[in-house]
């Protein structure tokens, strides 16, 4: 599939907002479940012990908040574009989405055509951002609990840790489909972790309406 | 639990005998306190006093009652402090003491902000919380406890438990009979059966003690429900995601021409 014709897919914004997500959540999730269990307290000597690895989480936490509010600020435009993008609905979504665990054990189920955003993708960016955001408000008030009532901070425990149980969840779908490890998405690591782009042929693949779209514009 | 604390709220003179005996088995420092109009002091428990009284005063029919608690760790059977910490360092010993393992302790203050009474202190400096440990020093070694066994009034006892709940109940019928008809042995079975219990002459939450103490209901879904949940939907995902692999394997594009019209 290489050396044909490629089709711009992520921004280099988009790009570099997901590498630091990718990065910084990684590092959270480890350092988080190292206090998950007391079984698991080991995996903070990789930080020199619970001490490190709490001070690791809360600085990968201001990089996990701080870079998305600046992207916000900075480019607006890009995140109106993303929200329209995710909270669009279209005809061909529900059937895709309701289609797609059967599509998930056998790939040759045929799916109906999509336009940027799969619904599934969709579907799952709502419980990621969710997630994050029920991560990101619960996780400041335990940082700083002296400054919230004691009720409050005693909700957030568990809140903070439904909240890692569904974006664990929805992260492995992500990492599974999104690297490409599900043999229907070989390559698709790609688009968001290489330059951004995606062959002709697998966008017509994947999101057939937008592919299509874009080739209408790039014909007038 | 075989061993217990019987804390006779109704004959405590208010010494601070136990204050003083604490801070000097456990070898904590005095505090620089400040007089706040009243004879309580120091007026919470920190890191370095692990029990004070607390005085109370009470208005009843126009005349002023003045009570007396001894607050310390309860050592509970149910011991929330005991499920939220991530690192095991609060646990349950076989006499029943709860102690915090200060090379374990991280600080996290878990146990602090989710204790149903309000007994763990966070010392800053030391990054580690600090509690009654229940003598467990002297106790192991057939001791008693500092306080109980400085106590002149005999209001705090330590002994087996069920020697213990008797004396607590015939004490509550002796003052029911006396004038307090809201007198309760606190402790007997709350929490799953306290290991400090009170004789309290009027109601718990007079002395500020919650009145059907429990695990917040936020601890219990925290680590009851959410902590096994997460690595049963994790691996389920993970499952998934496998046999999904598996079944794909060898998966080309164009494949799906061959199922025909189906839409």
């Amino acid at each position: 599939m290489r050396g044909k014709r490629r089709v711009i897919r992520q921004s280099a914004a988009a790009r570099f907002l997901h590498w630091t997500h990718t990065i910084s959540c990684l590092l959270l999730f480890y350092t988080g479940l190292a206090l998950y269990l007391p079984r698991l307290n080991g995996l903070a000597a990789v930080f020199g012990g619970l001490d490190g690895s709490r001070f690791a989480h809360r600085v990968c936490g201001v990089f996990f908040i701080g870079i998305p509010i600046l992207m916000i600020i900075f480019n607006w435009r890009g995140f109106v574009n993303f929200l329209k993008d995710i909270f669009t609905w279209e005809e061909n979504d529900t059937t895709w989405l309701l289609r797609f665990p059967i599509y998930l054990f056998r790939a040759k189920t045929k799916m109906p055509p999509q336009g940027r955003l799969k619904s599934g993708q969709k579907f799952a960016d709502w419980f990621i951002i969710g997630s994050s955001i029920l991560l990101i408000l619960t996780g400041i008030a335990m940082a700083f609990p002296a400054n919230f009532p004691k009720g409050l901070v005693q909700w957030c425990f568990p809140l903070h840790e439904l909240g890692m149980i569904i974006l664990g969840v929805f992260l492995l779908g992500h990492i599974y489909l999104g690297l490409g490890i599900f043999q229907p998405y070989r390559g698709a690591w790609r688009y968001m972790f290489g330059d951004g782009t995606v062959s002709e042929e697998e966008a017509k693949y994947h999101w057939t309406r937008w592919y299509e779209e874009v080739k209408g514009k790039e014909s007038t | 639990m075989a061993k217990a604390m019987l804390i006779d709220v109704s004959k405590c003179t208010a010494c601070k005998g136990c204050q003083v005996a604490c801070k000097a088995w456990n070898e904590l420092p005095a505090e620089k306190t400040e007089f706040k109009g009243t004879y309580e002091n120091p007026l919470s428990l920190s890191p370095t006093t692990w029990t004070r009284v607390k005085f109370i005063e009470m208005a009843e029919n126009g005349e002023v009652k003045w009570l007396f608690l001894k607050t310390q760790c309860l050592h509970c059977t149910e011991a929330t402090c005991v499920k939220v910490c991530p690192t095991g360092a609060a646990h349950k010993t076989e006499e029943g003491a709860i102690l915090i393992d200060k090379e374990k302790c991280t600080g996290c203050k878990y146990c602090v902000q989710n204790c149903p009474f309000e007994i763990p202190k966070y010392d800053a400096d030391e990054n580690k919380v600090f509690k009654c440990r229940f003598c467990f020093d002297r106790v192991s070694n057939g001791l008693t406890p500092a306080c109980a066994l400085t106590c002149p009034p005999g209001a705090v006892r330590f002994g087996e438990r069920d020697e213990l709940v008797s004396l607590g109940r015939d004490r509550v019928s002796a003052l029911k009979a006396n004038g307090n008809p809201n007198a309760k042995l606190y402790g007997e079975t709350e929490l799953g059966g306290l290991g400090v219990m009170y004789v309290l002459p009027e109601k718990a939450s007079i002395y500020g003690l919650p009145k059907e103490p429990r695990v917040p209901i936020s601890v219990v879904l925290w680590e009851d429900i959410l902590k096994p949940l997460g690595p049963i939907l994790g691996g389920a995902a993970v499952a998934a995601f496998a046999l999904s692999f598996l079944l794909n394997i060898g998966y080309k594009h164009g494949e799906e021409a061959e199922e025909g019209g189906e839409k």
